[in-house]
């Protein structure tokens, strides 16, 4: 447990390294290239954020926004009547809890959602279990529930396309 | 009286005569009921004038009042939502709110007495009864009568020979014919039976009927056996009376024989 | 010789007559499906705007019967005497067109703008009355009043208690806005208890049909509501930490069974209508939702995914082990009982398919009832003969019925938006 904090960490400082470096180096053109980026991130109240925080400090892209960033992908999709996070987002829900790790200030709200098949009731649970497992994946991680909400919209948001609304998204407070 | 030994012949006639008012008298005891009269052709065609049935109604009874009449609970109002309170677009149903004015007046008319108006014909089946014994006895007469006659008559008496040679050989002919109608009768009938009515068991119901040569029912169908379930008796009742005039032999010998029916019902088998 | 002869020929000629048993004729099922009722128009006072503006009452009484699948409804015009009373009933007229039920009836003025509506239900085959009532009433209630009548014909007829006067609850979503509305068991009159731009799923009536339980999103969060359909007040039943959802009536409304999450999973909890005294019913690590009571309140069926993949579960309602009920079928949700306690509908996924089954408690006889695909929230009307459920046709959410045996099928049309989770209300007291 504690090396994995340790290696979290280490990695942690090594991303920070990263980005301020990317800033550096590209001082003026971070605000333009900023823009169109930003745009293409998923919440759209973030705009105004997301630039002030470009013009506010000099340090950060927002990785969370940064469409090379795994942490600007934000839906783990599941099987029909399951929850079990599977291998290949591992990673993507991995990159979230360090995160949270490195950002103690920093909240998200896990929200469960199934496709429109069966009741919506069943549903509403399903979405919430899948939601809670996403946070077992975070807690594994060393992440603290008090970081971690978990809300279950079950198929109320479906866009009718089945692969697709079965999913938890990550969503971060403010956005 | 005749001395036994001087007249033979007088003897037995005397003896076949009395042997014969007593067959008739025991057969008249059990109930057989002859017509005397043809058998009418029987039409595919309700003949509900001549029926001795109930006549309707004649007199307006008092209308009775319900036994709860209509206090509806004021209609529901659309309420606003606490959290939005914004003017919703449902013109309708703001419509439909105003309707709680009944409320006040509609509380008296449960004070009124409940009184349903039986349908009067309860003496008219007395009345049915009595007439159905007049005739009876009336035929009765007639064929004591009538045999009286044909046991003075040696004619009469071969004819009644040899009616009874041709009754003995047509016996199985009878018996055809007996299935043929017993079939139309049940296949008129269950074409008129729901079962749905009858719940998911399997209930047994008997019905006894009287016939009248013209295929329509005497009276009203008696219950022998109910299901348990009113409303699957009430609905094979209904079967039975819908399916007038029911098939039955013109044959006045072959007749006699679905005068008095019973019919066993199993609606929920089969199928 | 002769005489002899005679005599055995006499015998022979009256043996068939004497001492005759009765025939018996066997008659095994029956083919009808429909009892055939004749509706006479009633008459009516031609001065009041109020009944011209509206549907006939017999025209509406024969929708209902129609509807029920029980009754076939005769068309009266071609009769030439049109009785609204009994003294003028010609019996054979009605028994020509084949009618066992004959309703007749009139509609007069009185003082202060209200109606008298009277009619009588008569037996065409033994010409009597089976019924007959008088209603004092305002013109706005006469369709109130028709499925009354409805009623009565229904119950007399069927020996089963009548529907049409019942109201049923279901959401309606139009242009993002979601609308909780209570209409006629026709599917008339739709009111408006409460919308919003959020979801809300899971209505239930209370036991006396005066308030709605249900669950709205409108806090983003699901939150169950209960609020009054007379007075129009609503307060929060439940909002703990997590879901709370599926609210369900106990017989005597005094208790609700609902789902709360606390964040973890889901699990079945009984509360007191006013919104204290929370106690768990279940525990397990798995998902148990959906609560249902029986109408004995002894106890609660819902649905669970223990056992891998979610069926019907039936636990005390003062707690202790479940047991399993369903065994037929890889994915069962949506329990519900009929007021009867003798059978359980549920939504059953077969072959990709979502329909809604019926089981008998007693036997475990499962019998699949609807014919659509995408079916869900079964209600059972309070005489247990009809299932509503919602389901999707052309993409659009439609409420649909099916008999509780499969026999009669129908769709609801809706003009207007998605309708979905349908709740049967009860019985008028």
């Amino acid at each position: 447990m504690n090396k994995r904090l340790l290696m979290s960490a280490l990695m942690a400082m090594v991303l920070a390294a990263c980005s301020s470096k990317a800033v550096k180096d590209t001082p003026a053109p971070a605000v333009e290239d900023k823009s169109p980026s930003t745009q293409s991130a998923p919440a759209a109240a973030t705009d105004s954020a997301a630039t002030s925080g470009a013009s506010q400090s000099d340090m950060s892209v927002n990785p969370l926004k940064d469409p090379n960033n795994i942490l600007s992908k934000r839906s783990v999709y599941f099987d029909f009547d399951k929850d079990e996070v599977k291998a290949e987002y591992r990673p993507l829900v991995d990159a979230h809890a360090k995160y949270l790790l490195a950002n103690g200030n920093a909240k998200v709200v896990l929200q469960g959602n199934t496709d429109e098949r069966g009741s919506r009731e069943y549903n509403l649970s399903l979405g919430q279990r899948r939601a809670v497992a996403v946070k077992k994946v975070m807690n594994l991680a060393g992440v603290q529930d008090k970081q971690i909400e978990t809300v279950s919209f079950g198929e109320e948001k479906v866009t009718g396309v089945n692969d697709k609304d079965r999913r938890v998204d990550v969503v971060y407070d403010g956005e | 009286m005749i001395r036994a030994r001087e007249n033979h012949i007088a003897l037995r006639a005397g003896a076949l005569s009395v042997l014969v008012h007593g067959l008739l008298l025991a057969l008249f005891l059990f109930s057989v009921n002859w017509k005397s009269t043809p058998p009418m052709s029987v039409a595919e065609v309700e003949l509900w004038d001549s029926l001795p049935v109930t006549p309707p109604v004649r007199q307006p009874e008092p209308v009775p009042q319900p036994p709860k009449p209509l206090p509806e609970p004021p209609k529901p109002e659309p309420p606003k939502p606490e959290p939005k309170p914004e003017p919703e677009p449902e013109p309708k149903a703001e419509i439909q709110m105003k309707q709680e004015k009944p409320k006040p007046k509609v509380e008296k008319p449960i004070e009124k007495p409940v009184e349903k108006p039986k349908e009067v014909p309860k003496p008219d089946p007395a009345i049915k009864a009595k007439e159905l014994e007049k005739k009876k006895q009336e035929e009765l007469k007639k064929l004591q009568q009538a045999l009286l006659a044909e046991d003075s008559k040696a004619e009469q008496h071969s004819n009644i020979k040899q009616e009874g040679v041709v009754g003995v050989k047509n016996s199985q002919a009878n018996a055809g014919e007996i299935a043929k109608y017993t079939s139309l009768i049940s296949r008129k009938i269950q074409q008129n039976v729901n079962k749905e009515l009858c719940g998911s068991g399997s209930p047994e119901l008997q019905f006894a009927i009287n016939l009248m040569p013209t295929g329509e029912v005497i009276g009203v169908p008696k219950l022998i056996k109910g299901s348990g379930i009113a409303a699957c008796d009430a609905a094979v009742e209904r079967a039975i009376l819908q399916s007038q005039p029911l098939p039955v032999p013109q044959n006045s010998e072959l007749f006699s024989q679905f005068r008095d029916l019973k019919l066993n019902f199993r609606p929920n088998d089969g199928n | 010789m002769t005489i002899l002869r005679t005599l055995v020929s006499i015998f022979v000629l009256l043996m068939p007559l004497a001492g005759k048993a009765e025939l018996n004729i066997e008659i095994v099922g029956g083919a009808a499906t429909q009892i055939p009722i004749a509706i006479v128009p009633f008459s009516q006072p031609t001065n009041v705007p109020a009944l011209a503006q509206q549907d006939s009452i017999a025209s509406i009484i024969g929708a209902d019967l129609r509807r029920s699948g029980m009754f076939r409804v005769l068309e009266t015009r071609g009769v030439a005497n049109q009785p609204h009373d009994i003294a003028e009933v010609k019996y054979a007229e009605w028994a020509a067109i084949q009618a066992q039920g004959l309703t007749v009836g009139s509609i007069e003025s009185l003082p202060g703008n209200r109606l008298k509506v009277s009619f009588r239900l008569l037996d065409v085959l033994k010409q009597n009355q089976l019924a007959g009532l008088e209603y004092t009433i305002t013109p706005a209630q006469l369709r109130t009043t028709a499925h009354k009548i409805a009623d009565v014909i229904y119950q007399k007829m069927t020996g089963e208690m009548g529907v049409f006067a019942t109201r049923i609850a279901y959401i309606s979503k139009a242009n993002k806005r979601y609308s909780l509305q209570v209409a006629d068991a026709d599917g008339y009159n739709p009111q408006t208890v409460v919308s919003s731009n959020e979801p809300i799923i899971s209505p239930s009536w209370s036991p006396d049909g005066t308030k709605l339980a249900y669950v709205s999103f409108e806090k983003k969060k699901p939150v169950i509501y209960v609020q009054s359909l007379v007075s129009g007040q609503r307060y929060v039943l439940a909002n703990f930490k997590g879901n709370n959802s599926a609210p369900s009536w106990s017989p005597d409304g005094k208790k609700l069974a609902i789902v709360l999450t606390y964040g973890a999973n889901s699990q079945i909890y009984t509360i007191n209508a006013d919104g204290t005294g929370l106690q768990s019913l279940t525990k397990s690590s798995t998902i148990d939702t959906e609560p249902v009571w029986s109408s004995d309140a002894v106890s609660i069926y819902f649905t669970s995914d223990r056992g891998g993949s979610p069926q019907i579960y039936r636990v005390a309602s003062s707690g202790g082990d479940a047991k399993r009920v369903t065994f037929e079928g890889s994915y069962i949700v949506s329990p519900r009982l009929s007021a009867d306690g003798k059978s359980l509908a549920y939504i059953r996924q077969d072959q990709g398919k979502f329909r809604v089954a019926i089981q008998d408690i007693a036997t475990g006889q499962v019998q699949i009832l609807s014919d659509t695909s995408q079916d869900e929230a079964p209600s059972f009307a309070p005489n247990g003969r009809m299932i509503l459920y919602a389901t999707t046709i052309n993409g659009k959410g439609t409420l649909a019925a099916v008999s509780a045996d499969g026999r009669v099928k129908q769709r609801l049309s809706e003009s207007g938006g998605d309708v979905r989770e349908p709740a049967w209300g009860p019985a008028a007291n």
